[in-house]
C-alpha cells in the first residue's frame, strides 16, 4: 500500500459516493481500495434505490456500475490509476 | 493474518510463477505450496471469471454458491498457505537460459517455471455501435448492470450458458428480454434452457445475425438479419454473451487457431518449463471444476519438472 489517506493533505475532507450493485465485483474492488486508503464513502446500492440509479445515469452518462463521484468528479469502473490521482489531489 | 500451514523459505527466484488467480491459478498455487515450493501468483482479478459469475450450481460439494462466495472461499483457502501474491498486470514473459523473467506494470520477477492460468475474457461481437455504446447500454456483465435496466427492453446476444445466465439475471428487472442467437435454437444446459423458457417476458429469436447497435446518447435499438431480411427492435440495453476468448496474447507459446494455448496431457506448453491451465488453454470444456482440475495437473507437472531442475 503506497499511501494512506491521512497522509494526504485535505484527504479526509473529500466527499465520495460510490454507485454500486450488490453482486458487482468491480464495485467491491473499488470499496476495498477506498477502505484500504481509510477513506469514508457513501455506498449507494442502485438496485434498491431507483432515484439514485437515475441520478447516476444523469450525472455520468453511464449505464454501468461502479460509478464513483469524488467531489463531483466522476470515475467509471475500477480504475486504480484515476482513483489514485483524484484522491491525491 | 492467519497462521499459515507452513512457512516456505523463498529466495529471489521463485520455483513457480503462476499468472492468474482464477480456479486454475489458485488450485495450482495451493498444490505447489503443499510441496513446500516457493510460489508467486500474479493476478488482476482475484477469482477471475468466477468473481463475475452469479450462481454456481455445478461445482461438486456445493449445491449452490454465489460466484462472490466461491471466490471468497478460494481466497480463504489460499490464505492458509505461504504463497506470495501480486495484484499486477503481466506485460511480458521471457526466457533467459533456464530461468523465466516476467515483467509487470510494477516489478520484474524471476522463476524456474511458469504456469499460465490467465483465463479468458468476453468475446466482442464486432458490429458498429458496440464500442461506441459500451457502458451506455451495451454491457458484458449482467450480474453487475442488470439493476440499471429496470422496466427497460433489452437484448441478449448469444444462446449458450452465459446468455441463459444473463437472462436469469435480467428477468426480474427488464420489462422484456429478446435473446438473439445465430443458432437455430438455444444451446446449453437443459436446466437453464427450461428456466429461461418459463419466463413470461422472454422472446427467443433464433437464426438472427446481429448487424448493428443503434443509439444516440444511449442505446436505442438493435438491427439483425434473419432469413435474409433486416429487422430492427427498439430497446435500451444489449448484453453480449457470445463466449470467451483466451487471455493468451502476450505469451510466445504455440496456440491453436482460436488463440488458445496448446498443451499436452500434462499441461506442458510448447516451451519447456511453461505450463498452462484452465480457460486460456485448448482444454475443450470451460468450467470451474475443469479449470481447478487442470490447475492441479499443471502444478504437479511443474513440480515434477522442478524435481529434475538444476
Amino acid at each position: 500500500m503506497p499511501f494512506k489517506i491521512k497522509d494526504v493533505e485535505g484527504g479526509n475532507k473529500m466527499k465520495i459516493k460510490i454507485y454500486s450493485t450488490p453482486a458487482c465485483p468491480y464495485c467491491k474492488m473499488v470499496k476495498k481500495y477506498l477502505k484500504e486508503k481509510e477513506l469514508e464513502f457513501d455506498d449507494i446500492d442502485i438496485s434498491k434505490n431507483q432515484e439514485a440509479a437515475h441520478e447516476m445515469v444523469e450525472k455520468s452518462g453511464q449505464m454501468s456500475v461502479p460509478v464513483i463521484d469524488i467531489d463531483g468528479k466522476i470515475i467509471i469502473g475500477f480504475d486504480r490509476e484515476k482513483l489514485e490521482k483524484l484522491i491525491k489531489k | 493474518m492467519k497462521e499459515k500451514k507452513q512457512k516456505i523459505q523463498c529466495e529471489k527466484i521463485f520455483d513457480s510463477i503462476i499468472i492468474g488467480a482464477g480456479p486454475a491459478g489458485i488450485t495450482a498455487g495451493i498444490y505447489l505450496a503443499r510441496r513446500n515450493l516457493c510460489v508467486l501468483i500474479i493476478y488482476e482479478t482475484l477469482g477471475g471469471q468466477t468473481a463475475l459469475t452469479a450462481d454456481i450450481e455445478n461445482y461438486m460439494g456445493f449445491r449452490f454458491i454465489s460466484g462472490e462466495d466461491f471466490t471468497k472461499k478460494l481466497d480463504d483457502h489460499l490464505e492458509e498457505y505461504d504463497v506470495t501474491l501480486a495484484e499486477e498486470k503481466v506485460e511480458n514473459l521471457k526466457k533467459n537460459k533456464k530461468l523465466f523473467t516476467i515483467e509487470t506494470s510494477k516489478n520484474i520477477y524471476k522463476g524456474k517455471t511458469v504456469i499460465i492460468a490467465s483465463g479468458a475474457r468476453h468475446k466482442k461481437l464486432g458490429v458498429p455501435g458496440e464500442e461506441k455504446f459500451l457502458t451506455k447500454g451495451v454491457a458484458y456483465c449482467a450480474t453487475c448492470d442488470a439493476p440499471l435496466f429496470r422496466n427497460k427492453e433489452v437484448a441478449i446476444i448469444g444462446g449458450g450458458n452465459s446468455a441463459l445466465e444473463s437472462a436469469i439475471q435480467l428477468e426480474s428487472y427488464a420489462k422484456k428480454i429478446f435473446i438473439l442467437t445465430i443458432n437455430k435454437d438455444l444451446e446449453g444446459e437443459d436446466i437453464l434452457i427450461e428456466k429461461v423458457r418459463s419466463f413470461k417476458n422472454i422472446e427467443i429469436i433464433p437464426n438472427a445475425i446481429t448487424k448493428e447497435i443503434k443509439g444516440e446518447k444511449f442505446v436505442t435499438g438493435i438491427v439483425y438479419e434473419k432469413n435474409k431480411k433486416i429487422n430492427e427492435i427498439p430497446l435500451q440495453g444489449v448484453f453480449i454473451e457470445i463466449g470467451y476468448e483466451p487471455n493468451s496474447g502476450i505469451f510466445d507459446v504455440k496456440k491453436n487457431n482460436q488463440k488458445e494455448i496448446v498443451i499436452d496431457n500434462k499441461n506442458q506448453t510448447s516451451e519447456k518449463g511453461i505450463f498452462a491451465a484452465g480457460d486460456v488453454t485448448e482444454v475443450p470444456v470451460k468450467q470451474i471444476i475443469v479449470a481447478a482440475g487442470e490447475g492441479a495437473k499443471a502444478a504437479i507437472s511443474a513440480a515434477d519438472y522442478l524435481s529434475r531442475f538444476h
